[in-house]
């Protein structure tokens, strides 16, 4: 499998989170590439201003608006752009005037003629940054759904490019003396995702360390159109803030792009080493070997194919720049490929934490010599839901894994003390991570196998010292002890997971099952 | 879950205060639990019997509420019966090795001798 003319045309739009971050420089630069890609008449860009409640034009090329930013706000939900905005979904007309939304009035006034229109809806971090909207093809066809489904894919790394701007000029509008390590930082978790789409079938994981105040390393995690999974990961070159601020020259990348009704695997590696995958033989795993191609931006000329592969249910696929084996022990060993091989390699529904946390134990400390970004993405049987941090979601949430535990072939009293788990460790996190505050998330994930049960919970409140809630001894049986003591008792394993940089997870294992899975 | 409380006169232990709970206990539900048990603990019958048959599950909460109970009850001189539990409630007051701890009835009949 490979990209087309198209897609390779499409890694261009990554060469946006490498380069300047002035936030007009960025739109035109991401208008004039997406009129490159779908050969486009006209096009502008415009962003939500949420505290008016409005959109305004910030930027434009071809003739149907000529000085975007003399041009009136739009209000959300009125005309085309702004039922985008207000609907979160793309539109798309291959004759606009048919529309009853669309107002020709800005035709009316620029002699302009509006004939088929695109418009995708700009999200980044799980935020409306803006609306990108596309005027007739410069060959007078209309648009077609495949170019909505490349321009989505498109809109998906613009957005952060502009996000990432946004943030710049906001950062600096709030300190012009322009304190370089705030702004760095706060680009930074910003860069991290925090929602990363919940597609059934698949498990991502993303674990992030940086080595000096600011990671140099970007991570993007979308949802196609299509419903496949797409993941970049960007190692950018040059450690700290100049690296954070995208100024850098170049950067290393995977990106990939995941189907969850096959497992296949499109994947383009520049610069990486391979990928390992790893499976439910314990102590097996492949290297997801494709062509190699240097860093983008460090040949004009070079051109990226990607290459397929597909995993087999069960199979886990980890994605890791060089920070991971590059992780130096005080005594200076390095971790090494082999270590990290044989780490992830021991249990796939626990790969991604164990590594993280042999790395902590490797380097014991000491400061990191890079970034260590780590993204995994099991295939299999995998389902998750999320709940509100209130105890009435308890039972909701039983039900949810009930109906899970009794397809796997467990019986009711081995499905009860699953139960027990599960209902145990959301009530301690509702009850000392967020402290009853019923606005907190907590997400359930359980991942199937044969003879392997396993449950992921998630929350996103502030970091928890697995050392201080150690299971309390018989005599004292306050519930939170008591629940950690369930927990043990229940499950075969339960790890937890202090290495996300944004809330905690408890991994739970459960062996046995009769049904063999999918 | 339901909860409702009878007070029945000449059981075999005397006037015995019933609390029926049904469905699940969890966090959410422990406090109502609780609200029945304190009540009925605080009406000084002789025994108070806790029929938890229609209970189809219970967490560590629903366990310390009962806990609490048995010991307020031990403390006001009050008998209290666990009766009736399922074989996954079992399951949860024998993995904190609580069965030895409690009186335990096979069914309410049973404990109260009707």
């Amino acid at each position: 499998m490979a990209f087309n003319t198209k897609d390779e045309r499409l890694l261009d739009v990554y060469a946006l989170l490498t380069s300047a971050l002035d936030l007009k420089a960025v739109l035109t630069q991401v208008l004039k590439k997406a009129g490159n890609l779908l050969r486009t008449e006209a096009s502008g860009m415009l962003l939500v201003n949420a505290a008016a409640g409005e959109l305004t034009y910030e930027a434009a090329l071809g003739k149907a608006r000529p000085r975007p930013r003399e041009q009136p706000p739009i209000k959300l939900g009125a005309g085309l752009a702004g039922w985008v905005a207000a609907s979160g979904k793309p539109l798309l007309a291959e004759d606009a005037y048919k529309d009853p939304r669309f107002s020709p009035a800005l035709d009316q006034k620029t002699g302009f003629r509006t004939k088929s229109v695109l418009y995708l809806p700009l999200s980044a971090r799980g935020r409306l940054v803006g609306v990108a909207e596309l005027i007739n093809k410069v060959d007078g066809t209309p648009f077609t759904p495949a170019d909505q489904a490349l321009f989505a894919r498109y809109c998906a790394v613009a957005a952060i490019a502009i996000d990432n701007a946004l943030l710049r000029r906001k950062a600096i509008e709030q300190d012009r003396l322009g304190r370089d390590m705030q702004i760095a930082e706060q680009i930074q978790r910003a860069a991290l995702p925090s929602d990363i789409p919940s597609i059934r079938d698949l498990r991502v994981e993303c674990r992030s360390l940086a080595c000096r105040y600011v990671a140099g390393d970007v991570i993007d995690i979308t949802r196609l159109p299509d419903g496949r999974l797409a993941v970049l990961v960007a190692d950018v070159s040059g450690k700290g803030v100049p690296a954070a601020l995208f100024a850098a020259k170049f950067s290393a990348d995977f990106d990939a792009v995941i189907d969850p009704a096959s497992g296949a695997v499109e994947l383009v590696n520049a610069g990486h080493l391979p990928p390992v995958i790893v499976g439910p033989l314990r102590g097996g795993s492949r290297l997801a070997v494709t062509p190699g191609y240097p860093p983008l931006g460090v040949a004009e000329e070079q051109t990226y194919q990607s290459a397929g592969l597909t995993l087999a249910r069960g199979e886990r696929i980890v994605f890791m720049t060089d920070g991971v084996y590059d992780a130096k022990a005080p005594g200076g060993g390095r971790l090494g490929q082999k270590k990290a091989r044989e780490i992830l390699a021991d249990s796939p529904e626990l790969a991604v934490p164990r590594l993280m946390k042999a790395i902590s134990r490797f380097t014991a400390g000491q400061p990191l010599a890079d970034d260590i970004t780590v993204v995994g993405v099991g295939y299999g049987d995998y389902e998750e839901r999320t709940f509100p941090s209130q105890t009435k979601f308890l039972a909701p949430a039983r039900q949810f894994v009930e109906k899970l535990a009794l397809a796997h072939g467990f019986d009711e009293r081995k499905t009860g003390a699953i139960l027990l788990a599960v209902t145990e460790a959301a009530a301690n996190i509702i009850k000392h991570t967020y402290r009853m505050s019923p606005d907190g998330r907590i997400r359930i994930g359980v991942e199937r196998r044969s003879g392997q049960f396993a449950v992921h919970i998630r929350d996103w409140g502030d970091r928890q010292e697995p050392g201080r809630f150690a299971s309390r001894d018989l005599a004292d049986i306050r519930p939170g002890g008591l629940g950690l003591r369930y927990i043990r008792e229940v499950m075969d394993v339960a790890e937890f997971d202090d290495k996300l940089w944004d809330g905690n997870e408890l991994h739970m294992l459960i062996r046995g099952s009769t049904k063999p899975c999918r | 879950m339901q909860v409702t409380t009878e007070l029945l006169e000449n059981t075999k232990l005397g006037r015995a205060a019933l609390i029926a709970a049904a469905g699940e206990v969890d966090m959410h539900e422990s406090p109502r639990l609780r609200s029945a048990l304190l009540e009925a603990i605080a009406l000084r019958p002789a025994a108070v019997v806790v029929d938890l048959s229609a209970v189809t599950f219970i967490d560590s909460s629903g366990v310390a509420t009962l806990v609490e109970a048995m010991k307020l009850a031990k403390a006001a001189g009050v008998a209290l019966v666990l009766a009736g539990m399922t074989e996954n409630v079992a399951d949860v007051f024998a993995l904190a090795r609580l069965d030895k701890f409690f009186r335990l009835a096979a069914s309410r009949g049973e404990a109260l001798g009707v």
